[in-house]
């Protein structure tokens, strides 16, 4: 099987995408965005090869929240030749190239071409049954239900639940993704019987709304436009309505959902599959 | 860096205000006149497109009694103004969750009660509120980086006469204790860092509030022992610094974007000079965040 023949068997079994692009064109170079390109149309699609040939025959896939140059050395170690990275891999958002590769990205860009590697981008929401399993594998690795069936998964997922104080479930999901660098706004006593995910959070000021949901106390974000998310629950809070905002960092937020895509997709190949932790090694100074 | 023709401006900036000062004896100045004459006090040439330094709400012919700097005017914020009786507030960032203030661009509804209610404490208390986020970077030295340097202790360790964003060369320090100080002096609640606690560190690139990937990724191979970043974009920024740490050392600590808010401080002094008969405070923003499994 080649690179590209997965990747339409990924398409087929994870269904179509959850939003279809529907913002303005981003420029077409890291480089040239204005701020470095961190503000992109919310909608924006982000799947497909990313780096490398593929067309290659595929000998062995990793699955990574993140394709870091370390997920790279160890995919290599394992024989694995295709490398699926739920989230961006190369500096930029979508992916973009840049004129003048920095060091580090040289140096992994050399790795990839030395190393015959493929490197598949694959984070949009998508809507078969299976798709939305792996779009939910964070609330459910937390021992949540299933998300509410009536929102595009692409705008978030909102999960009800029995009341349950924040802290609790800051560290369910602390367990869940491997990483204790969290930051919570909002009252870590806080019971909540909503809480809301976002599935993809480069997004400007996208995220307020699912916030603003009568049925959502709590919204659990990789990251935030701060001068916008933030800035609007510590408005909400000041009113007294009861919402916070969990922030857990947009690389290990995908932890669970690249290790239920390796899943999915290992008894489907006839090649191994694995997933890799991406273990992103943020500390919290104390 | 002040050069001639900055310094020259200033200067016919102060002799503008000056001509303007007895216009406020006895008398409370509107809105208007409160904005034009920190236009003229500036010495710069005004341009609002960039980061919408404008009124961004309120009554332009209110009499203003006073005038609160900070980060962002939150509600509290507003609140603490109104007690202080400042009723002209000045913030860096955005009031109303988008970059630039644009309604239009919201996602969130015209009616979202968010925004209803701080509208409406904003009329009731004959409130103003005016941006000014680029023009605060560009005062002479950048107001902003001035306030975070002297807030860190830093402004002697500065390294002179390098170009582009400062760097600072302290006495040699380990990256945990460096994070235990910029946690201390910023009086942040949480401090995330990335790197081996126990790297000596002599070198730091600061950058303050959230200048973009290109430029952060830059400060990360600028050869800095440590680099300070404020808030970051994750999978690019700190997924760098993840690639880079594959085969050099790297520390970074993120600080959030709340590091521009002593910058504030230093605008308040400044205005303090422009305004002398007025009351000008700036209001400090705490920690938003907590971290709530630390010592789980």
């Amino acid at each position: 099987m080649r690179g590209n023949e997965l990747f339409a068997l990924i398409e087929r079994g994870l269904g179509p995408e959850a939003h279809r692009h529907r913002g303005v064109d981003a420029p077409a170079r890291r480089d040239t965005a204005i701020a470095g390109g961190s503000y992109r149309a919310p909608g924006t699609l982000v799947d497909g090869f990313r780096a490398g040939d593929s067309d290659g025959e595929v000998r062995g896939v990793a699955v990574a929240a993140r394709a870091s140059t370390a997920v790279l050395r160890q995919a290599k170690a394992l024989g694995a030749n295709l490398v699926i990275s739920r989230q961006a891999f190369l500096g930029d958002s979508l992916d973009r190239p840049v004129a003048q590769p920095e060091p580090a990205l040289a140096e992994k860009l050399a790795l990839i071409e030395a190393e015959g590697l493929m490197v598949l981008r694959l984070q949009d929401p998508r809507t078969s049954p299976a798709g939305r399993t792996i779009t939910q594998a964070l609330p459910r690795a937390i021992g949540l239900g299933p998300a509410h069936p009536g929102l595009n998964p692409a705008d978030g997922l909102v999960c009800p639940c029995a009341a349950t104080p924040i802290e609790h479930i800051a560290r369910r999901i602390a367990a869940a993704i491997a990483s204790s660098a969290l930051r919570l706004v909002g009252d870590p006593a806080l019971a909540v019987r909503g809480i809301a995910f976002a599935t993809e959070t480069n997004r400007p000021n996208a995220l307020n709304p699912l916030l603003s949901r009568p049925d959502v106390n709590l919204l659990v974000a990789g990251e935030v436009h701060e001068t916008e998310t933030t800035a609007y629950v510590l408005d909400a809070i000041a009113l007294g309505q009861p919402k916070a905002l969990l922030l857990v960092g947009s690389i290990a937020m995908e932890e669970p959902s690249a290790k239920a895509l390796a899943a999915w997709l290992k008894p489907q190949l006839a090649v191994p599959v694995a997933y890799v932790p991406s273990g992103m090694p943020l500390t919290e100074v104390s | 860096m002040i050069d001639r023709r900055t310094a020259l401006a200033g200067l016919a900036g102060s002799v503008a205000l000056l001509g303007a000062e007895p216009t406020f004896a006895g008398v409370s100045p509107t809105a208007r006149e409160v904005f034009a004459a920190i236009r003229a006090a500036s010495g710069q040439k005004w341009d609002p497109n960039p980061t919408d330094d404008r009124i961004i709400f309120g009554d332009r012919d209110v009499p203003i009694s006073g005038i609160a700097t900070c980060f962002t005017a939150t509600i509290d914020i507003l609140r603490r103004a109104r007690a202080a009786g400042l009723n002209y507030v000045i913030p860096h960032e955005a009031s109303f969750y988008e970059r630039y203030d644009d309604f239009a661009e919201m996602a969130l509804p015209d009616d979202d009660p968010v925004i209803m209610a701080k509208k409406r404490f904003l009329v009731t208390n004959r409130m103003v509120i005016q941006r000014m986020h680029g023009h605060a970077h560009s005062r002479p030295g950048d107001a902003i980086m001035t306030g975070l340097l002297r807030r860190l202790g830093w402004e002697q360790f500065r390294v002179v006469g390098k170009p582009g964003l400062p760097w600072v060369k302290l006495p040699q320090v380990s990256a945990l204790d460096l994070g235990r100080h910029i946690k201390s002096r910023l009086g942040r609640r949480t401090l995330r860092m990335l790197g081996d606690p126990a790297r000596s560190i002599t070198t730091i690139s600061i950058s303050a509030g959230m200048p973009g990937e290109n430029v952060q990724i830059q400060q990360i191979e600028s050869g800095a022992d440590a680099v300070f970043l404020g808030e970051v974009r994750e999978p690019e920024v700190l997924g760098y610094a993840q690639d880079m740490a594959a085969s050099r050392p790297v520390t970074v600590y993120l600080v959030g974007h709340t590091n521009e808010d002593p910058g504030m401080g230093v605008l308040a002094e400044w205005l303090q000079g422009v305004f002398p008969a007025m009351p000008v405070r700036w209001l400090e923003l705490a920690d938003p965040y907590v971290n709530p499994v630390a010592g789980a």
